[in-house]
Parts: structure tokens; C-alpha cells; sequence
């Protein structure tokens, strides 16, 4: 594994030289004038991953004048072009060695197995967990990412922000938190306790939140583990069996489908729904607690709040329902009228309007005996 | 001879083209424009609220006297039961002879956070029927429920069997408890009043999100790999961006109506357990006594098929016919093999009942 690390350079140069010849390609794709045209070469500048940087520059200045939903498909696409990138570039590496290392003449299975473990630390982290959303495990991340983007939909923090946080997070069990929850549950007094109070729990709960994703990502961290394992498996047998794989799609899609089965295994167990539950449920205390701070700051300053507008609504709803009720029944005796022969003359007023009820109410009385005769079982014709 | 599952340079040749086709492919993203959905000719005949009642242009000189109305899910967009040319429910039923109606509940806002399940079922729905049947002189129509608008139809025909001469059900979740649920998991340990207090309307993000993380490595990973091979294929693109479009095109819930649904449905499973009631009224499958066509889909993740199937156990008609269909929840509306099977046999349960 030594010429793992090393070998990254090897790549992206053997990634430039192939890139540089869709170079021209990609600038009779895009006429117009492109900020980074003038450089010498757009990837003297880019560093790290070339074909990310430059294809996120190109993709940005592309990407003006697309349709929404092309827009969003463009992003997503860039996503994965990245992972995929990522993705090629490990097994490259991994191949390479393969091809020039004589240590994979003796037991190349071996090397695999060792080599997939090192693509899994790629998602090691701070408390001896992993995280799902970095390294080689980008593809996975990709999925998981997706909460992110709706939770700082929510979410006072910026979505990078809870990523940093996710990065530095503290382990419910270590001394950091033992020392903040200890602080928070100190007594606020005088006269701003009520609005210290306010602070203390909106700190617990983000820190519950916190902790909420955490656990989640801890979860999923396991399911990369587990995939990486039925990954390495396959590829070993497959070769132990002499078969080859057609490509690097090919690969790829055992790889997702080792996802897909890994993520069934631990969607079947009882502690994945709950803590997919206790996310959102923990995300929606921290808001709603920062919706009551919010809603007593803007009565302080008698600004209409979200409180008295669902008041409002609550209210329209409520007459509006009884206004259809009362347009339902009148439309419902119009249509009786129209179905109920019009009785013969009568003498009196009076008597008129008994005899008009009566066969309205033995209607009535008559579709409830057949509703209630109805709903017995009965055997089906299928 | 070292046996290598794939050679270096084939990995570095496949990576560049990879990258090739993404390039080059942005090009048609670019040039494709706003794709169109729901292209069938309609005609808005009612509207209340934000809801707007659709008939469907005839396409046959004499089509079925009693017409069909589509009752949509409130999740996601009712276009994609015509969602192009070659891919329409509607159009293939407006071809088989049906008269076609569709519901589209439209987009709600904060204004209408408080709208009940009764809002949508004995209001929304009850109007729409009653409006299609004063405009026929007909005392019932058909009804054809998709998804949630399957489990709608079904309450609403309960509550009001007088009106629905024949029940068509698709892909309707009935027993929301079924082993394998993974959806009716979540839901069920979701604490729903404190996300419609907090939230209000409940954000199409948030599904999106649950029903991504379903199949989470295929829905945001490989079908954009697959798209790769499309990108320069036009027809197919644009294929892919329309139901790019309906996928993401996710109106927010009405809050009142989306903690009834998961209180009554996910978590108490009422609608088999008994005691389900809309608007104060009881709602029994057991009154649901018209003819009843239940079509499910065997690979449906969303809708586990058991949930579907729970419908003949409870359901109170003598007439109870299913139709099988090899696909997934979304592959039933817009699968070649769909738009070939279901329609035509639709058409033909509902002409065998007409009167």
C-alpha cells in the first residue's frame, strides 16, 4: 500500500494529458468569453482534482442561461462526475499498482481486500466514527448530502456551518459535553432570566440536534463499512472465478448495488427508522424553540407574527367550513327537489309540508337500512 | 499471468469518456429549453380554492356515458398521468372511449395550512363529482384513485357510495402496516404534530428527501451515471427531464391534512383497524360495496403491493376484480408495458359495468 498515497500525483497527470486533448472541444462548446481563457492553462491554477476544478469553473459559466430544471440536473450531474472522478481515480491506482507492483503476482485477492480497507479509512473521523459524506465514500455522500441541503432549509446554520460542526463534533460521552450540559443546566437569575432561560434550551436541543445527526451519520457510516465489505467480496470472487469486469461502469454499479443492499440490511433493523425519525424530530424542537424566541421578539417590537396569521387562517378555515356546510345542505335539498316528485295539491299549507318531509325522511331512513345492510360481508365474485 | 479485473488503462480511456459525454452533453441540457408536460387537450370546468377540475377532450365520437374522474395524490404533481405524447394514462383511456376528468389540487400555501382531510375529501372531492354529475344528469360517476388518491377515493366512495357507480384503485396504499414498509416505518416514529406546528405546511423538500432516501444510491447516484449515456440523445433527454421535473416538482402539504393522514393512516392504520372518521363521519371499507378494480404493482417501493392487496379482505362489493402489474410505482404510468396493459384493460372493467 505504500505507493497508495504516492501514487495520486501519477494520476493526475496521466488524468491532464488525456484531459487536455477535450480541451479544445470544450472551448468551441462555450464561445463566449470565459473568465480563465486568458491563463496559460486553466489547470495551472486548479491544483487537486483538475478535471473537478476546471469542469466546476466551466460548468458555472455554462450553466447561465439553462433551463431550472437543466440547471438542477446540471448540478447533480457535477456531483456525480465528481464521485465518479474520485471513484476512477482509486481504482486506477489501485489497478496500476497491480500492473507494475510484482507483490500482486503472489496473492493479488489479498492486495484487493487490503486495498479496499484503506479506500474505508478515507471515512474516519474524530470519536472513532465514520463519516459517510467524505473520501472515497463520496457516492454514498452524494444521497446523504441531500438531508443536509433540506435541513439548512430549517436550520438557522448555513448548510456548510452544520457541516463544520458534523466535522468537529463531540461525543455525547466525552467531557466537552458533560462540561456544557452541566453549564446549561446551571439556574439562570435576575431580571433576564426568562430570556437566558430561552438560550440554555435552545442550546440543548441544538445540541440534541447535533448529536441526532451524528448518530445518523454514525448509522450510515455503517452502511458504507458494510458495502465496502459485500464490495470486495464480489470483485474477489468474480476474479477468484477468472471473469473480468467489463469495465469501469461495470464496476460502478456493483458498487451501488453493494449500496443498495447494505443500506436494505440496515434500513430492516429497528434502529434505522428511529433515528431517520429522531432527526427530523429533533431538528423540528430546535426550530420550534427558535420560532418561540423569534415570535416573543417581534411582539416586543409589534410586528405581526406567524402565531397570529395561523390564527387568522385557523379562523377563515373555520368559517369557511361552515359556510360549505350550509351551501352543501342547500344544494343537497335542491337536488332532493329535483328527485322528489312534486305532491299532488293539498287544502292547507300545513298539511302540504308534513306530507312533504314524511317521504324525504323514509328516503332517508331506507338508504341507511340498505348503508347498513351493505356493509356486511359478502363473498366476492374475484 | 496476473488476473486483474480491469486494466489501468481502460479505467483512465473509460474515465475520459465518461467525462467526454458529460461535457458535450451539456451542450443538449442547454439547448433543451423548458420540456412540456400534460399535453393532452383540457378544458378547466371548475375551480374553488387553489383546486381546478380538468375535463379531457374526447377522442372517440361517442365516448362512455358515464365519465371517469382521475383523483390524483396531494404528493407530487398530477401531470404524470400525461406526462408526454407516448406516455399518457389519459390519452390512452380518451383512445379506449372513457370521458376523462382529472383533479389538480395545485400548489397550497400558508393560507392553506388548516385544510382537513375533510376539506379534501367531503369538499374538494364531493364538489368535483357533484359538479361532473350535474353537468351529465348522472346521479354517479367512476371514480380512479392514484396512490393517496387511491386511499382518498376509497374513504370518499365509503362516505358517499351513492355517488360512485365504479371504483378503480392504483397503486393505493390499504393496509399501511405491511412488513417491509419502510416509508410506514419512518412515518410511524415521526413526531407529526411537532413538525406541522413547527413547519406548517410540510415542505415537498422533506418528501423528496424521504422518498429519496427509500433507494438512495439509485435515485441520487446511478440514474444520473445512466443519464450520461443519453446526454446526446434528444429524445431521450428530454424523456428524462420530464420526469426529472415531475420528480422534483413536489407541492407542499397542507399541515392539518398531512398530520391526519400519518396520525389516522400511517400510525393507527385505521382504514383496516377500524374507527377511521373524516369530517365526523365514519368511513368503513366494508360500505365501499361498488364494483372495484384494484390494480397494484408487484416491485413498488413506495406502496409495498400487500399494503394494495389488503383491499379484498376489507372491502364490502361482491364485485373485486385486481390487476397485477410487473413494475414499480412509477413505471405503472409511464412503462411502455403500462401504457400497453393498464389503460386498454381499465377501459374495458369499466365497459363491462356501464349501464
Amino acid at each position: 500500500m505504500a505507493g497508495f498515497a504516492e501514487s495520486s500525483d501519477a494520476w493526475s497527470k496521466a488524468w491532464l494529458d488525456m484531459q487536455k486533448q477535450y480541451m479544445d472541444a470544450w472551448l468551441k462548446l462555450s464561445p463566449d468569453k470565459m473568465p480563465w481563457q486568458a491563463a496559460a492553462s486553466p489547470f495551472a491554477a486548479a491544483g487537486g482534482n483538475p478535471w473537478a476544478d476546471s469542469f466546476e469553473q466551466w460548468s458555472k459559466l455554462f450553466g447561465q442561461g439553462m433551463p431550472k430544471t437543466a440547471r438542477d440536473v446540471n448540478a447533480r450531474l457535477f456531483d456525480l462526475g465528481k464521485s465518479y472522478m474520485s471513484m476512477s481515480e482509486s481504482f486506477w491506482q489501485l489497478l496500476q499498482q497491480g500492473k507494475d507492483t510484482a507483490a500482486w503476482s503472489g496473492n493479488w485477492q489479498e492486495l484487493l481486500k487490503g486495498s479496499v480497507a484503506q479506500l474505508g479509512k478515507g471515512f474516519d473521523f474524530p470519536g472513532g466514527a465514520a463519516d459517510p459524506w467524505s473520501g472515497f465514500a463520496s457516492l454514498w455522500g452524494l444521497p446523504l448530502n441531500n438531508w443536509q441541503r433540506m435541513a439548512a432549509a430549517f436550520s438557522p446554520f448555513p448548510g456548510e456551518m452544520e457541516k463544520a460542526l458534523r466535522e468537529e463534533r463531540v461525543p455525547e460521552t466525552s467531557e466537552m459535553t458533560r462540561l456544557v450540559r452541566h453549564y446549561l443546566s446551571v439556574p439562570p437569575v435576575g431580571y433576564t432570566r426568562e430570556w437566558q432561560q430561552q438560550l440554555q434550551d435552545w442550546s440543548r436541543l441544538s445540541i440534541e440536534y447535533t448529536h441526532a445527526v451524528q448518530d445518523f451519520s454514525t448509522l450510515l457510516g455503517k452502511v458504507v463499512q458494510r458495502a465496502l465489505e459485500l464490495f470486495g467480496k464480489q470483485v474477489t470472487e468474480r476474479s477468484k472465478a477468472g471473469e473480468s469486469f467489463e469495465g469501469l461502469r461495470a464496476l460502478y454499479d456493483l458498487w451501488i448495488d453493494c449500496g443498495e443492499e447494505a443500506y436494505a440490511e440496515q434500513v430492516a433493523t429497528p434502529e434505522f427508522p428511529h433515528l431517520q425519525a429522531e432527526l427530523v424530530n429533533a431538528l423540528m424542537r430546535m426550530k420550534r424553540h427558535e420560532q418561540l424566541i423569534v415570535e416573543e421578539a417581534m411582539t416586543a417590537l409589534n410586528i405581526p407574527t406567524r402565531r397570529e396569521m395561523d390564527t387568522t387562517h385557523q379562523r377563515v378555515h373555520e368559517l369557511q367550513q361552515q359556510m360549505r356546510q350550509l351551501q352543501d345542505a342547500l344544494e343537497d335539498a335542491a337536488e332532493a327537489r329535483v328527485q322528489t316528485p312534486a305532491p299532488a295539491p293539498a287544502p292547507t299549507r300545513k298539511v302540504a309540508a308534513r306530507k312533504k318531509a314524511a317521504p324525504r325522511k323514509a328516503a332517508a331512513k331506507k338508504t341507511a337500512s340498505t348503508a347498513t345492510r351493505r356493509a356486511q360481508p359478502k363473498t366476492r365474485k374475484g | 499471468m496476473i488476473n486483474l479485473p480491469l486494466q489501468p488503462d481502460q479505467v483512465l480511456k473509460e474515465a475520459v469518456e465518461f467525462n467526454r459525454k458529460i461535457t458535450a452533453g451539456l451542450t443538449s441540457l442547454k439547448q433543451i429549453g423548458e420540456v412540456e408536460v400534460g399535453t393532452a387537450p383540457k378544458d378547466a370546468v371548475y375551480s374553488e380554492d387553489k383546486l381546478v377540475l380538468y375535463r379531457y377532450r374526447p377522442t372517440v365520437d361517442k365516448p362512455a356515458k358515464t365519465p371517469l374522474l382521475i383523483v390524483y395524490a396531494l404528493v407530487n404533481r398530477p401531470y404524470m398521468t400525461d406526462l408526454q405524447e407516448d406516455r399518457s394514462i389519459i390519452r390512452n383511456l380518451l383512445d379506449h372511449g372513457e370521458d376523462v376528468y382529472l383533479i389538480d389540487w395545485g400548489y397550497p400555501d400558508g393560507a392553506d395550512r388548516f385544510l382537513q382531510l375533510d376539506d379534501y375529501i367531503n369538499r374538494y372531492i364531493h364538489h368535483c363529482v357533484r359538479h361532473i354529475c350535474k353537468a351529465h344528469g348522472l346521479k354517479k360517476i367512476n371514480l380512479l384513485g392514484i396512490c393517496q388518491g387511491g386511499t382518498f377515493s376509497l374513504c370518499y366512495t365509503a362516505m358517499r357510495p351513492e355517488r360512485v357507480a365504479n371504483l378503480v384503485t392504483m397503486v393505493t396504499p390499504v393496509d399501511f402496516h405491511t412488513p417491509n414498509n419502510v416509508l410506514s416505518e419512518w412515518a410511524r416514529g415521526l413526531d407529526v404534530d411537532l413538525l406541522v406546528d413547527t413547519v406548517g405546511n410540510v415542505p415537498g423538500e422533506l418528501l423528496n428527501w424521504t422518498f429519496l432516501s427509500l433507494k438512495p444510491f439509485r435515485l441520487t447516484s446511478q440514474k444520473y451515471a445512466d443519464l450520461a449515456d443519453i446526454l446526446d440523445d434528444t429524445k431521450k433527454l428530454k424523456n428524462f427531464m420530464r420526469m426529472e421535473k415531475w420528480i422534483f416538482d413536489s407541492p407542499d402539504q397542507a399541515g392539518e391534512a398531512f398530520r391526519q393522514f400519518v396520525h389516522l393512516f400511517y400510525q393507527q392504520n385505521r382504514l383496516v383497524t377500524g374507527g377511521l372518521e373524516i369530517g365526523g363521519r365514519p368511513v368503513s371499507l366494508g360500505a365501499v360495496t361498488c364494483p372495484v378494480l384494484n390494480v397494484y404493482a408487484t416491485y413498488d417501493h413506495l406502496v409495498p403491493p400487500e399494503s394494495s392487496k389488503a383491499l379484498k379482505q376489507h372491502v364490502g362489493t361482491r364485485d373485486y376484480t385486481t390487476i397485477e402489474f410487473k413494475g414499480g410505482h412509477i413505471g405503472i404510468y409511464v412503462s411502455g408495458k403500462a401504457q400497453h396493459d393498464i389503460p386498454p384493460a381499465v377501459a374495458a372493467w369499466l365497459q363491462e359495468r356501464s349501464s
